[in-house]
Order: C-alpha cells, then sequence, then structure tokens
C-alpha cells in the first residue's frame, strides 16, 4: 500500500512523536508498504490554534495514497478517506491543563472559545477517521468522557534502536525530556538538593530557546546541591538512552502528561526503577508505589525521601525495576503489532 | 536533533518545500542534498514538504493559505524552494526558486499549462498577485537558473540572483569510455519527453542505442513508452531500465556514448546535464528545452536539436559515428562546468547571508 | 453590464418599493431585468419583468446575465423562489434582514417539511449548541426559538450568504454582524427613499384628525409594537406638564393590538390624552403626510433587528430631526440630527430631548435641516445605486468560482467555531490572510469605514 503518515510537531524541539513516527515508517516499509512520510511544524501558542488547524484541514491530501496515518496535535484534522489517527497527546492547555497554572484559563474569554473549538473539532474530525487509536488509558479516557468517542488503546514501544538494556546501576538519578514549565525540574532539583544520602543528579534536557536554557541553568545554580547536578542540554539521543539504562532510576514529575514519556519507557525496558508524582497522570497511573515503582506527594521533601531510599537500598530499587520492566512490558505491543493495527 | 548547539553561528534553518505523493526528482534530491550540507556544517535543519493539492482549482487558494497559516517561528532562517511553500511567513525568509506555478506562466494556455478560461484566469491572476505580493517580502530571492530569473522579471518585476544549484555527489561522476548507447536518465513524465528519444531510434541508421532510466510518475507515460517501442519495433534499440540506485546511473553515464535530456521549457540546466559533463560526456537536448541551454552551447559542449524525432536521430548517428566529436564535445563540457562556480560552499554562503 | 435583478415586487413588499427606486436608478447605468417570483398584481414599472416559476428553465436564461442581483428578507413566501434560483446560480445577495431565521422555519420545516434539515442547517452555522436550541424548539421541550428574543442569537443568515458570490446590506452595523461569518467583501449602501409632495397642507392634515395647529408636533412611525418603547415617552410627558401643555406626539402604524392597549391604558392613567395620538394603520399617503408636517420623529426601537430602519430614513428624509436609542444604525446617524440615548437611559436623557426639541426651535429646525440634507446625500437612489455598481466593479471582488469554493472550504472548516466570531480576534489573522491573498496586497477587507 502508498501510506502517507503525516506527523504535526515543534520544528527542532524534541518530540517523542517524531522518534516513534520514524520507527513506524521503517516498520511499514519492511513489511512492503510505500512510505511517504511528512511533518508540519506545530505551535502550541493558544492564539495560534484556530488559524493553525484550519491551515491542516486545507490541505489536500486526497490523492496519492491508500491510506493516511496521522500523528501529533491536530493531525486528524487532515482530510482523507482513510485516515487512521494514533493520538499520542491531545492538545493540553484545554484538556489536562486546562485552569491551571500551565494551561489555557476560563477567566480569558478567548482561551474558552479556543476549548469550544478544540473540542468542536476533535469531535468532529476524529469522528471521520476509520480508526482511532489512544496512546495511552488516560487519553482513551480523556476522549471518551470530553468528546464522547471510543478509542483502541495503542500505546508506542521502545524503537529498537534505543533498546540500550544493561545490568549497570550508576550513583545517579537520571531525569529526561524537554525542558518546558510542566517538566517541573524546579521541583526535580529541590527535591534532589534536599537528599541526605551521596547521589547524582543528571538532568538530560531539550530546549528550543536560550531562555529555556538559562532558566533551566539557573535553578540548578541555585541548588545547594548544584556540584553534584549534572545538566545536559540538547544531548544526543544515544547518550541520552545510554544515561538512563545505568542510571540507578529515573525521575519524571510532570504535571499531568496523559502519556508516558519516551525516556520513561526506555527505563522500563532498561529495568530502572521509576520516581514520580501522584499528579504527574499516565505514569502515575502505572506505578504502584513500592510494589514496582514509587509514586509520592507532588512535593520536594516526600521526591527526597523517595530517593534516598532509593540509593539506601539498591537491591529493591532492581526489583521495583525489575517488576515495572516487567507490566510495560507486557502492556506493550511490539512495533509489527503496532503497524497491523494501524493500517488493518 | 540531538546536538548542542554551539557557536554563534550555528543557526536553526528550516527548509520548506512542497511535494506531490510518492514523487521524488530532481528538486527533491536537491533540497535534500542542501540539507545534508547543512547538517554537516553544524545547523539545525528541519525540512517540511507541504502537500501540493492533486488539482489546480480552487484548492491552490487554500493551499496558498495554508502555507500563511503555519509558524516557522521557531527557526533563525526558513529557505523555501517552490511554489507555494516560498508563501510562508517568516522574518528571515530566502526563497531558493526552482519554479513558479509555471501553468499560469511560461506554459499559460498551452499543451502543459492551464487553459485560458474565465475559472482558470481568476486564478492565474490570484496567484500572479500572491506571488508578486508574497514574494517581496523575501530578505532574499536566488534562482536555479536565468531561465527563471528571466521567468520572474518578465512577469513578476522581480529582481533575483542566478545560484546554481550544485550536484552533492560530484566525486562520484567518472568516466570510462565512449561507449555505443545514448543514456537518458531521469523520471518519466510527459514533460521530460522520452517518448521523443524512443519516437527518433526508428529513424536512426547507425547502431546506436537508447537506455532510458528512471521512475515513472505517471503509470500511463511508461506504458505509452513500452507500446511504442513495440510499435516501432525498436526492442533491440532501446531498453528501459526503470529505477536504478544512484551507483548503476553514474556507471552507466560513465560509458555512455552521450546522454540526452529532452524537457520542455526546463526550469535549470538539470541534474542529467551536470552529471554528464562531470562525467566528460556531452548532452544532446532541444531547442525547446528551457535551462538546459544555461551550461549548453550548441557544437561546443553538447548538441542542441530541433524538437522532431528526425533531427534527433541525425545527431544520434552523427555522435555514433564521430567518436572524436563525442569525446571533443564531452571534455569540452568537463572543461566548462569545473570553470564555473559551482559549488555548496558558494550555495550555503549565499542562502545564510 | 447585465443584472439579473431578482425581487419581491407586489405592494405588500416594502422590498419592492425599494426595488422599484433603484432599479430605475441602475437602469440609467446598465442593463437591468426585474426578476419576479410568482404570479401575482405587480408594481407599476417600465423595467423589462420576466416572471419565473421554474427554477431549471430560469438557470439556462440566466446565462446571459453577468450579475444576479437576489434581494433576500425574512419572508418566506415573498422570497422562496428567489432561494430556489440562489441555490443553482451563485450570485450577490442584498440581504435587507438581520435575523432570517424564520424564513428557513418555514422553508425547511413548512415548505420541505424535513425537521432534521432544519436542524443540521442550526448545526452546520451555530455547532453543537444550535443543534440542541432546534431540537429543543422541534421536540417542543421548550418554546421555539424563533417564537422569542432569543432568535437574535440564531439569526440564520449564514444559510444565505455562504453561497453568495458577494452580500450587500444596508448599514455598518448589520456589516458587521455579517462579516463575522462571510469571508467576502460586502458592499453597504443605505436604502434609498423618495420623499412625496404633501397631499395636504400641515394645517388641513392637523385639522383633520383633530390637532391644534399650534402644537408642535412629534412623530413615531412603523409597526407599533413594544421594542418601540412608546411607554416611556409616554411616562416623560406625564412627568413634564410643560411638555404636555405644548407637544402632540402622534404614533402612526399598524397596532398590535395587546400593546396598543396597554398604551392607552397609560395614556389614560396619566391623563395625557390630549398630547397623544395613536392614528393606527394610515395609508401611505397620509403617512407621508405626517412625517412631512411633523416638526420632529421619535425612534426608540431595540433591540435592533433590523439590517436598516426605513422607518428612520422615511423620517429623516422629511426633515424631521430624530431622537433614538444609540445602537444599530441609529448610532451611525450624524448627531446633528439625531439625537442619541442611551440604552438604559431612566427617562432623564429622553426628557432632556424631548424639551429640547419642543422648546428650542432653533435647534429643531437646524436638525431637521441636517437631517434633510444627510438624508438627501445618503438615503438616495443614485447614491445606492453608485455604491452597488462600484461594489460590482471592484478588483477585489470575490465572484469568480474557484475562490468562491475555497471560501466555502474554509467556511466549512470554520463551522465548528460559531462561537469564535462573537470575537473575530481569533480568526482575524485568517481572513486578513486570505484577502492578502485574493487581493495580491494587504488589505483590509472594508477599507471604506463609511457610508
Amino acid at each position: 500500500m502508498k501510506i502517507a503518515v503525516l506527523r504535526t510537531g515543534p520544528l527542532f524541539a524534541h518530540d517523542d512523536a517524531a522518534l516513534y513516527v520514524a520507527q513506524l515508517c521503517s516498520v511499514l516499509s519492511e513489511a512492503g508498504h510505500s512510505i511517504e512520510s511528512t511533518s508540519l511544524p506545530f505551535s502550541s501558542a493558544i492564539a495560534d490554534i484556530v488559524e493553525q488547524s484550519v491551515a491542516y484541514r486545507l490541505f489536500d491530501l486526497t490523492h496519492g495514497s491508500d491510506l493516511c496515518i496521522a500523528v501529533g496535535p491536530f493531525a486528524h484534522a487532515f482530510n482523507h478517506s482513510n485516515k487512521r489517527i494514533w493520538l499520542l497527546s491531545q492538545y493540553s492547555p484545554v484538556y489536562e491543563l486546562w485552569d491551571t497554572c500551565y494551561g489555557a484559563s476560563s477567566t480569558r474569554p478567548n482561551d474558552v472559545s479556543t476549548r469550544d473549538y478544540v473540542y468542536a473539532v476533535d469531535r468532529a474530525w476524529l469522528s471521520e477517521a476509520r480508526l482511532v487509536c489512544s496512546g495511552s488509558q488516560t487519553i482513551a479516557q480523556a476522549v471518551l468522557n470530553n468528546l464522547g468517542t471510543e478509542t483502541q488503546l495503542l500505546p508506542p514501544a521502545l524503537p529498537d534502536q534505543y533498546r540500550y538494556a544493561t545490568n549497570e546501576y550508576e550513583g545517579f538519578f537520571v531525569a529526561a525530556g524537554p525542558l518546558l514549565d510542566t517538566a517541573r525540574i524546579s521541583l526535580l532539583v529541590d527535591g534532589f538538593s534536599r537528599t541526605v544520602r551521596p547521589a547524582r543528579l543528571v538532568i538530560m534536557g531539550f530546549v528550543s530557546s536560550p531562555s529555556e536554557r538559562d532558566a533551566a541553568q539557573q535553578i540548578v545554580l541555585e541548588s545547594p546541591k548544584a556540584e553534584f547536578i549534572t545538566l545536559e542540554i540538547n544531548p544526543t539521543y544515544d547518550r541520552v538512552f545510554k544515561h538512563v539504562s545505568s542510571a540507578l532510576a529515573l525521575v519524571s514529575v510532570p504535571y499531568r502528561c496523559s502519556t508516558l514519556d519516551i525516556f520513561t519507557v526506555a527505563a522500563s525496558w532498561s529495568r530502572k526503577t521509576v520516581l514520580t508524582t501522584i499528579d504527574s497522570g499516565e505514569l502515575a497511573r502505572l506505578v504502584d508505589h513500592q510494589v514496582d515503582g514509587y509514586c509520592v506527594e507532588a512535593n520536594a521533601v516526600a521526591l527526597a525521601q523517595a530517593m534516598d531510599e532509593i540509593s539506601g537500598d539498591m537491591q529493591s530499587a532492581k526489583r521495583l525495576g525489575d517488576r515495572f520492566g516487567e507490566k510495560l512490558n507486557g502492556m506493550l505491543p511490539t512495533w509489527a503489532t503496532i503497524a497491523q493495527e494501524l493500517t488493518k | 536533533m540531538g546536538n548542542d548547539r554551539s557557536g554563534a553561528d550555528k543557526i536553526r534553518i528550516a527548509l520548506v518545500n512542497n511535494y506531490q505523493p510518492f514523487v521524488y526528482g530532481g528538486a527533491e534530491f536537491l533540497v535534500d542534498s542542501l540539507r545534508t550540507q547543512l547538517l554537516s556544517r553544524g545547523h539545525q535543519v528541519s525540512l517540511t514538504r507541504i502537500p501540493f493539492p492533486a488539482t489546480l482549482d480552487h484548492k491552490l487558494i487554500n493551499n496558498i493559505l495554508s502555507c500563511r497559516c503555519i509558524s516557522f517561528d521557531e527557526a533563525d532562517k526558513v529557505i523555501a524552494f517552490k511554489f507555494p511553500a516560498y508563501f510562508v511567513p517568516h522574518d528571515n525568509r530566502t526563497v531558493w526558486m526552482f519554479h513558479q506555478l509555471r501553468q499560469v506562466y511560461e506554459l499559460w494556455d498551452g499543451p502543459y499549462g492551464l487553459r485560458d478560461d474565465p475559472k482558470n484566469a481568476a486564478l492565474r491572476q490570484l496567484v500572479i498577485g500572491s506571488d508578486n505580493h508574497f514574494l517581496r517580502q523575501s530578505k532574499h530571492i536566488f534562482v536555479n537558473s536565468n531561465e527563471v530569473a528571466g521567468r520572474l522579471k518578465t512577469y513578476n518585476d522581480i529582481d533575483s540572483e542566478v545560484l546554481y544549484p550544485p550536484l552533492l555527489d560530484r566525486d562520484r561522476c567518472h568516466f570510462k569510455e565512449y561507449g555505443d548507447f545514448l543514456f537518458y536518465p531521469s523520471r518519466m513524465t510527459t514533460f521530460k519527453r522520452q517518448h521523443l528519444a524512443v519516437e527518433s531510434m526508428q529513424y536512426v541508421s547507425s547502431k546506436v542505442r537508447l537506455v532510458l532510466a528512471g521512475k515513472s510518475d505517471e503509470p500511463e507515460y511508461e506504458e505509452k513508452l513500452r507500446n511504442l517501442i513495440a510499435a516501432k519495433k525498436l526492442g533491440d534499440k532501446v531498453t528501459m531500465l526503470g529505477w536504478i540506485d544512484q551507483q548503476e546511473k553514474f556507471d552507466l553515464m560513465a560509458g555512455a556514448l552521450a546522454c540526452v535530456y529532452l524537457p520542455y521549457q526546463e526550469d535549470s540546466y538539470g541534474f542529467v546535464s551536470m552529471e554528464a559533463f562531470y562525467s566528460r560526456k556531452c548532452v544532446v537536448t532541444l531547442q525547446d528545452s528551457g535551462g538546459t541551454k544555461e551550461l549548453l552551447v550548441d557544437g561546443v559542449n553538447g548538441l542542441v536539436v530541433y524538437p522532431s524525432p528526425r533531427a534527433l536521430a541525425e545527431k544520434f548517428d552523427l555522435l555514433y559515428e564521430n567518436r572524436r566529436l563525442a569525446r571533443d564535445l564531452g571534455e569540452q563540457a568537463f572543461a566548462d562546468l569545473n570553470s564555473r562556480d559551482i559549488s555548496w560552499d558558494t550555495v550555503v554562503e549565499k542562502l545564510l547571508k | 453590464m447585465k443584472l439579473a435583478w431578482f425581487t419581491p415586487f407586489n405592494q405588500r413588499s416594502a422590498i419592492a418599493q425599494c426595488s422599484k427606486i433603484i432599479v430605475d436608478e441602475m437602469s440609467r447605468h446598465c442593463d437591468v431585468d426585474l426578476w419576479v417570483p410568482g404570479d401575482g398584481e405587480l408594481i407599476q414599472t417600465d423595467r423589462k419583468v420576466v416572471r419565473f416559476d421554474s427554477v431549471s428553465d430560469a438557470l439556462i436564461e440566466l446565462k446571459t446575465y453577468d450579475y444576479c442581483i437576489f434581494n433576500m428578507g425574512n419572508h418566506f413566501d415573498f422570497h422562496a423562489d428567489i432561494y430556489k434560483i440562489m441555490q443553482g446560480r451563485a450570485g450577490i445577495v442584498i440581504l435587507h434582514d438581520l435575523i432570517m431565521h424564520h424564513f428557513f422555519v418555514d422553508y425547511y420545516m413548512r415548505h420541505m417539511r424535513d425537521t432534521d434539515a432544519y436542524v443540521s442547517e442550526m448545526e452546520r452555522a451555530y455547532g453543537v449548541a444550535g443543534r440542541d436550541v432546534a431540537l429543543q424548539s422541534t421536540l417542543g421541550a421548550t418554546t421555539p426559538v424563533w417564537m422569542g428574543d432569543d432568535v437574535a442569537r440564531f439569526p440564520l443568515f449564514e444559510g444565505i450568504v455562504d453561497r453568495a458570490e458577494g452580500v450587500f446590506v444596508h448599514s455598518n452595523f448589520h456589516r458587521a454582524t455579517v462579516e463575522k461569518k462571510y469571508i467576502g467583501d460586502i458592499g453597504t449602501a443605505y436604502l434609498p427613499y423618495q420623499t412625496t409632495t404633501p397631499t395636504r397642507q400641515r394645517s388641513q392634515l392637523l385639522q383633520d384628525f383633530g390637532i391644534a395647529g399650534n402644537k408642535i408636533v412629534a412623530i413615531s412611525s412603523g409597526i407599533v409594537h413594544p421594542l418601540k418603547r412608546i411607554e416611556r415617552v409616554l411616562a416623560v410627558i406625564k412627568a413634564n406638564p410643560a411638555l404636555a401643555q405644548h407637544l402632540v406626539y402622534v404614533v402612526v402604524g399598524d397596532e398590535n393590538e395587546e400593546y396598543r392597549a396597554e398604551l392607552q391604558g397609560l395614556v389614560d392613567e396619566y391623563s395625557i390624552a390630549e398630547s397623544v395620538r395613536f392614528l393606527g394603520y394610515q395609508p401611505a399617503d397620509i403617512l407621508r403626510d405626517f412625517l412631512a408636517a411633523a416638526d420632529f420623529a421619535i425612534n426608540l426601537r431595540f433591540p435592533n433587528s433590523e439590517g436598516c430602519s426605513l422607518s428612520l430614513i422615511e423620517q429623516m428624509s422629511f426633515g424631521n430631526a430624530v431622537i433614538a436609542i444609540d445602537s444599530g444604525m441609529y448610532r451611525e446617524m450624524p448627531n446633528t440630527a439625531v439625537i442619541k440615548i442611551p440604552v438604559n437611559d431612566t427617562e432623564h436623557e429622553l426628557s432632556a430631548a424631548l424639551q429640547t426639541l419642543v422648546f428650542d426651535d432653533r435647534v429643531r429646525r437646524h436638525m431637521g435641516e441636517c437631517a434633510a440634507v444627510f438624508a438627501r446625500e445618503n438615503f438616495s437612489a443614485e447614491r445606492y445605486a453608485r455604491e452597488l455598481l462600484e461594489y460590482l466593479s471592484r478588483k477585489n471582488f470575490l465572484s469568480t468560482q474557484p475562490i468562491r469554493a475555497a471560501l466555502l472550504e474554509i467556511s466549512t472548516a470554520l463551522s465548528h467555531a460559531p462561537h469564535l466570531f462573537e470575537d473575530s480576534t481569533l480568526i482575524h489573522p485568517l481572513i486578513q490572510e486570505f484577502y492578502s491573498i485574493v487581493n495580491g496586497r494587504a488589505a483590509h477587507a472594508h477599507e471604506d469605514a463609511s457610508l
């Protein structure tokens, strides 16, 4: 088949979906399909949403391909008679981040209007698709609750090239991902700053502007344990995944993130224990505190205690990591399955 | 994505082109080559390909609008290449124009263009108006040939600077011999007019052969060629290889007598011409092939022929029977091309200024 | 240029009267044929009249015209056949009414007997909110929206303008409403009006109606309906004995019975019968005589559901200063001719305005003259024809098929956002870009903000 794979997302900033789409295209190609992969820029500013989504909608994709797989914010706007949506995220400012300090607000009329619009078009444009798959249970539930639309659960698996499994547990905690506000680096650093056991924290962060980089550097500098924190800006993926695979544990404290980020998936592949907070969204839903990971109150004291527990009892941490790895591996499909599901 | 950006001169560059689904031709290859060159110089580069509509009607208007409504603010610089991708908004946009929407310009009301009727006239007016308005918002406008520069000046009164596209893999071009076949490597479309080359082979008197290579965008056209070969019983004179990889192409070129390139009003000289010249092979082209004549001078480094199969056949026989001529033209082509400043360093320097 | 001018053309239609004036003037500049639906008696005209009843035949013949001009109003019986033609041949819509909801209620539910189609139309225009209201109205869960004031939130003119090559309206106020939904160039001109020489002198008229000749006569004309807020005028008269002594307030027009009874009750209660006359419906000549004889007019209509106030135009055309509510088309009138009262005035400003116009002869006369001058310049057939012809000839005229088709796709994409149009800033960039593309320059949709 001729398959068009369309992704919307940032031009330069790190985007998990870009890595997943690359893997998907590779698998589809190997399966004998002809693949046309395209990515279009997406700006998350609320003022740009209407214009942008209409722009996507107006592109003519009705020709040339037998099937279209759309991934990314408002990618479901693309018009195609055989459209498959892989919903790895929704537009969070009007969904899970609505009326929080990170999202849009009911006190701003434009935000309310945009929210109503987003709900309406999500409902309308998703309903056109032959298939809608959600990348996490959190997303599936949100789509059902907010839009009344049922979706098939299809979480993304770790791309092959990033599967580093090691038995090393070096003495550092790792945090990886985009250094957005919702990543709550200050909470992470504050938590680490309160630990008493010796340990290091390696933050492998992706930024899309000098101001994001500067803000992160400032947070680290102000920490009393700054000398034990390494901040790497825009590292290569190889470097990140290798660090994740050899860390003591992965710390991920995003605010209401509706999917598992790729680095958490990588950590589970490497059987590394995961530390998160109860308000982190999908990850908090999956982690069973002190059974297969750590899921604590979203404050620095709780984080510090958990980190000390992990570094004080590495055997226990390994056991928890093993269990989480087993759990996730049991949940996540293979890429062959993903490709099959999206093209059935 | 991945390398930490160090150095104030390393920037984020968004390359913006449009595409027809599953069509990969010289323009796409050039943009990919540019991307490779920019990455190798330490810049961060993204490539955005705008889907081009299936029909030249109101969808064009919406395509332009869509281009205008997506944001490239993340980039420090945008480099755009074709209509309507070069409409994307950015304060620091450079256009390296490969061509405009030719169907409303030099091809208007012709066999390859839009027919002059009220509906198309309205579209034409809108496209020209948009070009006139939005192109002028660019920081710099480069074009890939004098042909395109001339059209831009004539139709839109916009000045531009010619910036010739170099080959990415110039080093793979080599010479082996002046063999017994003419080589035509190109996408197979009515625009490239492989059918004229095939038709000419019924008139050749020498033992020269014709080898066509390339993927076909138009299955009907490929079938037409095969039917033509069968109908004229040219099976032993004409070979259609279909898609071949780059190495095969360069090897074939190295052993060819000369290259053939017969597009209709091409925008620029075409990679085929450059690859041939670097392989010390002359090019046979047609008087109405447009930009191919930028590099080519008839009788000096190639042959420019009246667009008819018989005229082509005459030149094919001439080259076959006069190997010295084929060699002299080929050597001159090589020398001429090397004397020009066509390099990736020049291209990158100009596009990033 | 050859135009097919679609319009009702019977005596009962106000649009017909306007069409007659306009077409007579337009025909001095181009060929205009009147296309009239139905087979009833027509207003007298020298223009060629084409009576049509078969849509398919009409569409064939319409190919010979450069433009079709469709006069559309809310009255189904007068405009249904015109609407059917519009669906087969795009043209310029002259939109007379702000609210077209009742037209579509009749069209879908009475004529097509297709309630689902009405619901779909509401959804198309207003999204889920529209669909829900339509369902509630048709299922009897609530008072039908078309029977209450809430209909103003769902005007349903979108179904008229969506297919239009162009739209022409009769006030800036109306244009501002339409341009939130119609992505295209909108032309504007006030409706024309032709005054006539009075059939009788003022003194005779007043005598015939039992009004003392030395009184200051204030007039309110048009349908007598609660929207006209006549009770506020009565309250001011009651509170100002000096006003009551010098003023006779004449109310002319078809009466809403219930409201009329209410007003009469107030007159009796306030004991101001000497200062108020309800004349009810009067033939056109009598109405015009009164407009000519009046010293000033009172027009407190609010809220505004009209695209253009014919009563205001009449009143000013006869040289009357007007007291009006500061809204809608009334807001667009010059302050030298119209005294504008805030919507929430507690009769303080209304009282002051009445006292000024009753007791200050100089101001009253000056304002009346200004009204007449403004009317001559703006409510004329010449001005209307000029504006309409200029609109038709504009280079950035969105008349061509591919541009219309593009607009339709854009409109469809935006149809999920009816509430966004209440604050167009969110879609403004998109619309601006579209205009830039169509015009080949960075242009605003309406560079000429004044009429």
